[in-house]
């Protein structure tokens, strides 16, 4: 046959097994393939097609960026480059402290003034967006100041229309990582260990220290991200 | 069935321009389609297919006896679907799935896929359209707009000449 006619179904599984390269270049392709590659299922099915071929990176982020200006993800298995991507020249003085990574998605901010601005990054699709200043409970967050804080950064898929307008961050993710206010009322946690957060089906846990009396008692703390 | 006379059992698939092919049942039965049917007793004549045409038969059975041939060793199923598909042009692969899918070989299914996501991974819009007879819905102005968001995409895009 000249031209084919696959079902959608089968469309479907063939844009599941693109990179999201290829899937950022075929939503010009008509208008459907546009909604389904923007579909937020359709971002998850793709993403567990790649964890369950085991595939994991490593990131190399030069701490000399006056030769270097671009972070490599290496292969783990092989160290092998599997893709290399500029840094953008706004952030090439930033000492860099990588808070998480959910999806393809990279999480970062600056050493000298932590939490006070965050930066999320996409390399596979090469876009940027820098959230400054996210404010909890009206205190602006930052590494000078009284309030102790831990960042946590994870991933997730809203259906709430509204919602999703505001926070989605990128392409073909369907990302909510908005830095939203989170009130607790009664936080007698006393430590939380930065950086030490794992995120888990849309829930971010910390490890915590909880004082009763003089014990100290470790504790998980969740935040779920997607009903706050 | 088969196993109880000890002899092998061979089908007779027809394709729908009435092309008929002899198969073993064991390898016949890499179609649920098929299996299903042998299982329901529906097998005795001649198993009509209807969405595929004769010459994507032919090759799919030819599929069906070299995977049924190798042994369980992943790897070499594995190898044997690379060889089988490498020769294979977009045209060939898209009728393949389509069988596969009808057939429901879930196998050929998923090394076919694989290989056609493969050639469109840096094939450029207009190629992809076309194979795929897709019309263009968007207007001047929004393809603009859809392209200059992702303009870094469209570096290293092969170029069309090849079918």
């Amino acid at each position: 046959m000249d031209t084919t006619d696959l079902p959608l179904h089968i469309i479907i599984v063939l844009l599941s097994m693109l990179p999201a390269e290829a899937l950022a270049k075929f939503q010009g392709i008509c208008k459907d393939w546009k909604n389904i590659i923007r579909e937020p299922q359709f971002v998850k099915e793709p993403f567990q097609i790649q964890t369950s071929k085991g595939k994991d990176y490593l990131l190399y982020v030069p701490l000399d960026r006056t030769n270097e200006s671009a972070f490599t993800l290496l292969c783990d298995e092989t160290f092998d480059q599997a893709l290399e991507f500029e840094i953008p020249s706004e952030f090439r003085d930033m000492s860099f402290i990588i808070i998480s990574s959910c999806n393809g998605v990279m999480c970062f901010t600056d050493a000298n003034s932590f939490g006070s601005t965050l930066n999320l990054c996409n390399p596979s699709i090469r876009k940027y967006k820098t959230v400054t200043n996210p404010i909890f409970d009206g205190v602006e967050l930052s590494y000078q100041g009284d309030v102790d804080f831990a960042l946590g950064f994870g991933i997730a898929i809203l259906s709430d229309e509204e919602d999703e307008a505001t926070s989605k961050i990128e392409v073909c993710s369907m990302v909510a990582s908005s830095w939203k206010n989170l009130e607790v009322d009664y936080f007698p946690w006393e430590i939380i260990e930065l950086k030490l957060e794992v995120l888990m089906r849309d829930l971010v846990h910390w490890k915590g220290n909880y004082r009763n009396g003089d014990e100290r008692i470790s504790i998980i703390l969740a935040y779920h991200m997607g009903e706050d | 069935m088969a196993a109880e006379t000890g002899t092998p059992t061979t089908l007779t698939l027809k394709s729908n321009d009435d092309e008929l092919f002899s198969v073993a049942e064991s390898a016949a039965i890499l179609s649920v389609t098929i299996r299903n049917m042998v299982e329901d007793g529906c097998a005795g004549g001649v198993i009509p297919l209807d969405n595929v045409d004769g010459k994507t038969l032919a090759s799919v059975i030819t599929y069906m006896n070299g995977i049924s041939a190798i042994p369980a060793d992943e790897e070499k199923k594995k190898s044997y679907r690379d060889k089988f598909l490498s020769d294979k042009d977009f045209e060939t692969l898209a009728d393949m799935v389509l069988a596969a899918n009808y057939l429901n070989m879930s196998c050929l299914m998923d090394a076919v896929s694989a290989k056609i996501a493969q050639v469109m991974e840096k094939k450029s819009v207009g190629w992809v359209r076309r194979k795929f007879g897709i019309e263009n819905d968007y207007t001047p102005e929004e393809e603009a707009a859809v392209k200059e968001e992702h303009k870094w995409t469209f570096e290293g895009v092969e170029t069309d000449d090849d079918n």
